[in-house]
């Protein structure tokens, strides 16, 4: 079940009208949310819910062997990740790893592994594995205490709005706001949370879908004669826009049902490209995920305690695993060792005196070294996206070449060319940007101001924004939501 | 007041301002601020309030706020749906659809092509090898097939018959039309020198789901070519939206209230045929049948079954109730669902797309040779 699909729309009605009838009774609350979660993941796919519950009951019982035997804990925090690793890796590398036998077997004039078809990997898995860890590490670390209850832990684990592409929460986020005494019973803030709710369906349906049909065709076409000529860069530019909008959907509208059953979740998404530095764009993106990868890989492996090669290292790994956990295939590998290599280039800059110098400009020279390191890192990032987009090295080079060799009456054809898709995006942009500035705008001022004008203004947008979420999304196929694969 | 107006989070409808005295400023957010990011949250994030103000003129501002902002977006929506509207718009936007098409309308097909150039250039690949059309010097007897992909198809039945029957010059087009333009395509390959010794058309199910949402008076041929449909509009003042405003027709047509039958539902077509796409059909096939008789061609209609009927139980209630009909226009049928479910394997008579596998098309023709043996009686269509 996805957020854009009718069944989820009406199991989402019905638990919310159900949730409000019990919330007051904390068994209740509990039972519901726990059922109407286990039917979202279990709803196409009924075996997956064995493969959820299994890792819930694992993270739950190593917890609180953590905690009953202390001696032991560091053996139990071991098994406790290495289960979750172990599994999240066999369901999700066993295919490439026999897939790169194959390839390879007959280079070692070996016989080739049979590769396994239909192989469905469990969707969310990262997102709930992930999760696992970050409960059985901080258990061991004791900054949170074991859950007692195992239908608390899997409601924290298992909850439906986060359940499948985040945000990642750490226990303090969630779990122990589920404990008797600390669980919701009103919606908090819901005028924020129908603007999520708006804001994140508006960017999926009309927004990152509508750039989906435009881009789809020249990536798929990328490395064949059809596409000869064609520069490649707006159609990157493009798929920045794309996953962007796309993935932060998903944030804005799990975001917008937790606060619908009263749990605030930290946000995701900080204009990330608008980030002057690869580690400013990784403070802005993805970041609980970052944020993950800091506390429960960077740090335990030394951090930047050990002196400048061993963090460079140290950097290098971890941007490595972050690309392999994003999925099967070498170009995620890729794409994690290219940001690895550009927050690398970004610390040793930083340290010549010339990073130093122009670091330390102010006035219209700072602004514009500012602008020009906005520029390049998003460049950067657009580099890494053409391995993350086309999985298959020869294309993401054939892309990648695209930028720099092209026909000058082939600058803008195909979807690129398509006016309506840039003014919508213009038009969203400046949106936001209007967002941003209302304060200082004298003729927009009354809408920063307190007062029913500007709270019924809020209403009304964020209504109308939800409204126009149906009526200007593209029509036919919906693709899913591009995160939903990790 | 004022700390009604910020318990809620900070800021108003837009984002934070740093004047708003911390104290104000809920501590959920301020933790979650200070745990997980630079404080600069995407635009829009707001507080929470009550949309209810005690004032009178309190609930009128926000009233007003909120007619304020629905009239804005509408307006840019508004805008923008005409500039770029969606495809699925496109059909019923009558002279402003940016649809172009080689159409003009046709009294007995609801549409037609605008000229046999038209018809030729769009078919010419296909078209080339089978001119001149009456077969020149070729004298093996021509079989003319129409259908939708279980026709055309490669590996399908056009390709299945022209394989097992080499005495006969096998004509099929290799496209799948919707069912009125290929009814259309006949006439025009008659007028225009085919002269086959039988015409077959296969038909299904599928073939009129279209026809039964979009009767044929809902037909609307563009100036540029293109087939549209006549919205069904709400009667009144309450039409005066869809009518002017592209916003209330997308809003209709997404809510599939834009359809011109809207008591056709294409999910009971086994269990029968809906009276007014009945007339259409008859009205459609009265067409060909006058163009065959005026040509001294026969048409056999071949009333093949769907995969749920052969392997799931469903209804014929769509042969059933066409058959009739068409005997009544004076045409053949060919109804082989006898023999499609006396086999023993019947999903082995199909693919997994559910088309017919080679064994299944290899029934077909086998059933349609022995029926045309059969049907001595009716070597052109008859008055009816």
């Amino acid at each position: 079940m996805t957020f854009t699909e009718t069944p989820f729309l009406v199991l989402l009605a019905v638990t919310y009208g159900l949730w409000l009838l019990c919330r007051r009774h904390y068994r209740l609350t509990l039972a519901l949310l726990l059922a109407s979660s286990l039917l979202f993941y279990g709803y196409n796919h009924g075996w997956l819910l064995l493969l959820l519950l299994a890792y819930c009951v694992v993270d739950w019982g190593v917890a609180l062997w953590i905690a009953a035997r202390p001696a032991t804990a560091k053996l139990a925090v071991g098994l406790g990740v290495t289960f979750n690793l172990t599994v999240l890796a066999f369901w999700k590398y066993v295919p490439l790893l026999l897939h790169t036998a194959a390839q390879a077997a007959p280079l070692l004039h070996l016989p080739p592994p049979a590769v396994p078809t239909g192989w469905v990997i469990p969707f969310g898995i990262s997102f709930y594995a992930f999760t696992g860890v970050a409960y059985v590490v901080d258990v061991y670390r004791r900054t949170v205490p074991a859950e007692r209850s195992l239908w608390r832990y899997t409601l924290s684990a298992a909850f439906f709005p986060h359940l499948v592409a985040g945000p990642i929460l750490r226990p303090d986020d969630f779990l122990t706001k589920l404990r008797p005494g600390a669980m919701p019973t009103r919606t908090e803030a819901p005028l924020e949370a129908l603007t999520l709710l708006a804001r994140g369906y508006f960017k999926k349906a009309v927004l990152a879908d509508r750039v989906s049909l435009a881009i789809d065709p020249f990536f798929s076409h990328v490395a064949d004669g059809s596409t000869a000529g064609v520069w490649s860069l707006p159609y990157v530019y493009l798929y920045a826009l794309q996953i962007y909008l796309d993935f932060s959907a998903y944030t804005d509208i799990a975001r917008g049902l937790g606060l619908l059953f009263g749990f605030r979740w930290p946000d995701n998404f900080h204009l990330p490209y608008l980030a002057a530095s690869l580690q400013d764009f990784w403070r802005r993106w993805h970041v609980t995920l970052s944020l993950f990868l800091k506390d429960y890989l960077y740090v335990p492996l030394g951090g930047s305690r050990k002196g400048e090669w061993r963090t460079n290292a140290n950097l290098l790994a971890t941007m490595l695993l972050g690309g392999l956990w994003h999925g099967a295939s070498w170009s995620f590998l890729l794409w994690g060792g290219l940001h690895g290599v550009f927050l690398v280039m970004h610390r040793l800059w930083g340290r010549t005196a010339l990073g130093t110098w122009l670091r330390g400009r102010t006035g219209v020279a700072g602004f514009v070294w500012h602008a020009a390191c906005v520029v390049l890192t998003f460049h950067a990032v657009c580099l890494a996206w053409c391995f993350f987009r086309l999985t298959v090295l020869s294309e993401s080079l054939a892309c990648v070449g695209k930028w720099f060799v092209f026909d000058r009456d082939k600058l803008l054809v195909g979807g690129a060319n398509d006016v309506s898709l840039w003014l919508l995006l213009g038009l969203y942009g400046a949106g936001v940007w209007l967002a941003h500035r209302a304060r200082r705008l004298p003729v927009l001022d009354w809408l920063a101001a307190p007062g029913p004008l500007a709270r019924g203004f809020a209403w009304g947008a964020a209504a109308m924004l939800l409204v126009l979420a149906v009526l200007l999304s593209p029509g036919g196929e919906k693709p899913p939501f591009i995160y939903f694969q990790f | 007041l004022r700390n009604r107006h910020t318990s809620g989070g900070v800021g108003l409808f837009f984002r934070a301002g740093r004047r708003i005295s911390p104290r104000f400023v809920n501590p959920v957010v301020q933790a979650g601020r200070l745990h997980h990011g630079p404080g600069k949250a995407e635009g829009f994030a707001m507080t929470d309030h009550s949309p209810d103000d005690p004032r009178p003129a309190g609930r009128l501002l926000f009233v007003l706020g909120w007619i304020l902002a629905v009239a804005l977006l509408a307006a840019l929506a508004e805008c923008f749906l005409r500039l770029s509207p969606p495809t699925d718009l496109h059909p019923y936007l009558g002279e402003a659809s940016p649809l172009t098409g080689s159409y003009r309308p046709d009294h007995d097909f609801g549409v037609t092509y605008s000229s046999w150039e038209a018809f030729r250039d769009d078919n010419a690949k296909r078209l080339t090898p089978y001119l001149p059309l009456d077969g020149g010097a070729d004298s093996r007897p021509t079989w003319a097939f129409f259908g939708n992909s279980f026709v055309q198809a490669p590996g399908m039945f056009g390709d299945t018959a022209a394989a097992a029957l080499p005495d006969h010059r096998v004509f099929y087009l290799g496209r799948n039309e919707p069912l009125f333009v290929r009814l259309a395509q006949i006439k025009l390959l008659l007028e225009h020198g085919l002269a086959p010794e039988r015409i077959f058309i296969e038909l299904m199910p599928v073939d009129v789901a279209t026809l039964g949402e979009q009767p044929l008076e809902t037909f609307r041929v563009t100036s540029r070519g293109a087939l549209t449909f006549e919205p069904n509009q709400p009667p009144g003042p309450a039409g005066w939206p869809v009518r002017h405003s592209r916003l209330g027709l997308t809003a209709w047509c997404r809510a599939g209230l834009q359809k011109g039958n809207r008591h056709f539902s294409k999910h009971r077509l086994y269990e029968g045929v809906d009276p007014r796409l009945l007339a259409d059909l008859r009205h459609l096939f009265g067409g060909v049948a006058r163009a065959a008789r005026d040509h001294g061609v026969p048409v056999t209609v071949m009333l093949i079954p769907a995969y749920h009927q052969v392997s799931s139980g469903a209804s014929f209630g769509f042969q059933d109730a066409l058959a009739p009909a068409f005997r009544d226009l004076g045409l053949d049928v060919f109804d082989p669902r006898a023999a499609f479910l006396a086999q023993p394997d019947k999903p082995g008579l199909f693919i997994p797309d559910l088309h017919f596998s080679a064994r299944g098309n290899h029934i077909l023709l086998d059933e349609l040779l022995r029926h045309v043996r059969q049907s001595t009686g009716t070597a052109v269509a008859r008055e009816p």
